[in-house]
Formats: structure tokens, C-alpha cells, sequence
């Protein structure tokens, strides 16, 4: 019996770890792998959903998970300050110029652009719903290091789930709202992807894992 | 009350994580949704917590936590106290430096 449930977590782990028609990260992040980008400025969110608070409130968030993944991410709430004196507080702005002046006014090696794409809560089915593009470009060449879509649901309901995600289990239960969370836990899925950062011991190491797809989609259902 | 979780892409994600950030999310939340004397507190608390017992498989303080804690003391006035956070930040990352140093001569005119 006990031979029987380790197989079945054995292919519950390969299922979720490998995907069909996918390709390495050394194809996919080509551009990364070639400029080894160590320094980020995360931008303020560009915010497309109709929920107006989302931007500032979402941008400290983002910051955490590049370093978790090896890279150097300048100081959130220095950068915010800084960036609305220099009026750089719409990103939209100039998301398609160059990110050379940027690159010298911060020192980094590379931008993030984020856009939160859909932030709705409904009551009624009672989910919440984020959809956030990620894209990073290089100060050095302008070209795009890594560009990816998570879309994560909170479906809140009453069935009992498999317990895998404590890590996620523990960030709602201690959370001041169930929507940053969300949004937080579409950060961590979706940047997991990035290859492996400088401080990260992986580092250069997972060119001939497979990259995800372009857009990430994860329901996450949570039971009482 | 106890929640269960289930995701599929969390098998992925590698266990011990290069920083201790716990606290951290919450605290800089609270802070940038209020920015009053409570919250600006509890971040201090946090930050400290993060410096002090620096976890983590990397066991250094997590990138930028020093430079905005140094931001946060010299905008309440303790300048000496910013100023060597600010310098301890590009000492642990030198790739800061640029930035950090522009920002540290502000407060020395």
C-alpha cells in the first residue's frame, strides 16, 4: 500500500515538473543567458485592470521573488521615491524608447515592465482573478530577457483539497488581504521561471531545463 | 482556522529559498497602503528582524532590505543610522553602489 501511494506522488510530481512540446530555457531565455543580467529596477505596475489601488500596492511585491531566484533587485521604496521625482511614475510612457537612460540613472542591467491585466474579484463565484505580464529588458541592448503571462484564480470553496502548497497554505493564512496574495502568489509561479541568477547556486547550470509556457495559468483552490 | 492549498506548479519551486524575507511582504503592504507611525514601526521591526537573523541558504541580509531601511531612518531624521545602512547595502551588493552612493550624497550637502 505504501509502495502504491509513493508511485502515485512520483507521478504527481512528474506531471506537474514536465510538459509536452516545450522547449530548454537556453532556447527560450537566449538573450538572458547571453547578457547574464544581475541588477533589476522594477518599475511602478502599468495597470490595466479596473481596480485603481492595484499599482502602487502591487509593486513592493515584486521585488522579492528575483531575489529568491538570484538576482540583485534595487530597493523598492527608494526606487518608487526616486522614480516619481524623476517622473518616471507611468511606465507606460516608455515602455516601447530606450532603456539606456534608465540603465545610467539607476546603474542596472536591466528593466522590469509589469502589466496588470485583468484584477477582479467576484463575490458571487467567490474568486479572485489576476492577470499580470511580466517583461524584462536589457539598459545594455534593449532586447527582451524574459517576457511571461501568469494568470492565477483564487477559488475559494467548501471541497477538500491534496495538501501541496504550504508555502502558499501559509502566505494566505497570515496575509492582510486575500487579493495581494494572489497577486504575490502569480509573482512567485510565473518569475520561477526566469533562469537561475547570479547568487542563485544554479546559476548557468539550468540552460537544459525546459522552459514554461508563455502564459502561466494556475487555479488555486482554497477549502475551509 | 486552517486552509488547504492545493496547486500543481508548487512541486517546482525549490524548497530553501536564498533569503529569509518572512514578515516582509505584509509589513511593506501595510506601509505602503498607510504610511502612518504604526505601520512605518512594524516595517522597522520587520527590517531589523530580516538584518539580525539573516536566514536563508545565502545568509546575508536580502537584496535592498538595508537601503530601504536606511531610506525609512533618514526620512524620521536618524541620518547617521540611513547613512550606514545605505553604505552597508552596496558593501553586501556592490552592483547598488551607482545608485546608493548618488543617493548618499544627497543627504551629505
Amino acid at each position: 500500500m505504501r509502495q502504491i501511494l509513493y508511485f502515485a506522488a512520483l507521478i504527481v510530481l512528474l506531471a506537474s515538473c514536465t510538459a509536452t512540446k516545450l522547449q530548454t530555457k537556453s532556447v527560450t531565455y537566449k538573450t538572458l543567458y547571453e547578457e547574464k543580467p544581475l541588477s533589476i529596477l522594477a518599475l511602478p505596475p502599468i495597470n490595466k485592470s479596473t481596480k485603481v489601488e492595484a499599482k502602487e500596492l502591487f509593486y513592493s511585491s515584486l521585488a522579492v521573488p528575483f531575489t529568491l531566484n538570484g538576482y540583485y533587485v534595487m530597493p523598492p521604496l527608494l526606487s518608487m521615491e526616486i522614480l516619481k521625482e524623476e517622473s518616471a511614475y507611468d511606465a507606460e510612457m516608455f515602455i516601447n524608447g530606450s532603456m539606456k537612460k534608465v540603465g545610467e540613472l539607476f546603474g542596472v542591467d536591466a528593466v522590469l515592465f509589469t502589466t496588470i491585466h485583468e484584477w477582479t474579484k467576484t463575490s458571487i463565484a467567490s474568486q479572485i482573478n489576476v492577470k499580470i505580464e511580466y517583461l524584462l529588458k536589457s539598459t545594455k541592448t534593449d532586447e527582451i530577457l524574459f517576457n511571461r503571462i501568469g494568470d492565477v484564480t483564487l477559488s475559494i470553496s467548501m471541497n477538500t483539497g491534496s495538501v501541496l502548497g504550504n508555502l502558499v497554505g501559509s502566505m494566505i493564512a497570515t496575509s492582510l488581504t486575500k487579493e495581494i496574495v494572489v497577486g504575490r502568489s502569480c509573482n512567485i509561479f510565473t518569475i520561477s521561471d526566469i533562469p537561475a541568477g547570479k547568487y542563485n547556486p544554479l546559476y548557468g547550470q539550468d540552460g537544459e531545463k525546459k522552459a514554461q509556457p508563455k502564459e502561466f495559468r494556475s487555479v488555486i483552490t482554497q477549502s475551509y | 482556522m486552517v486552509f488547504i492549498i492545493s496547486i500543481f506548479a508548487v512541486s517546482c519551486v525549490p524548497t530553501k529559498p536564498l533569503y529569509n524575507w518572512r514578515g516582509y511582504d505584509d509589513a511593506v503592504y501595510a506601509y505602503t497602503k498607510a504610511s502612518d507611525e504604526k505601520s512605518t514601526e512594524n516595517l522597522i521591526k520587520i527590517y531589523e528582524k530580516l538584518i539580525k537573523k539573516s536566514g536563508g541558504t545565502r545568509q546575508v541580509p536580502p537584496p535592498g532590505v538595508c537601503a530601504d531601511y536606511g531610506f525609512i531612518l533618514i526620512k524620521k531624521g536618524e541620518i547617521a543610522k540611513g547613512k550606514e545602512l545605505l553604505v552597508k547595502e552596496t558593501v553586501l551588493y556592490p552592483e547598488s553602489k551607482q545608485f546608493i552612493d548618488r543617493i548618499i550624497k544627497r543627504f551629505d550637502k
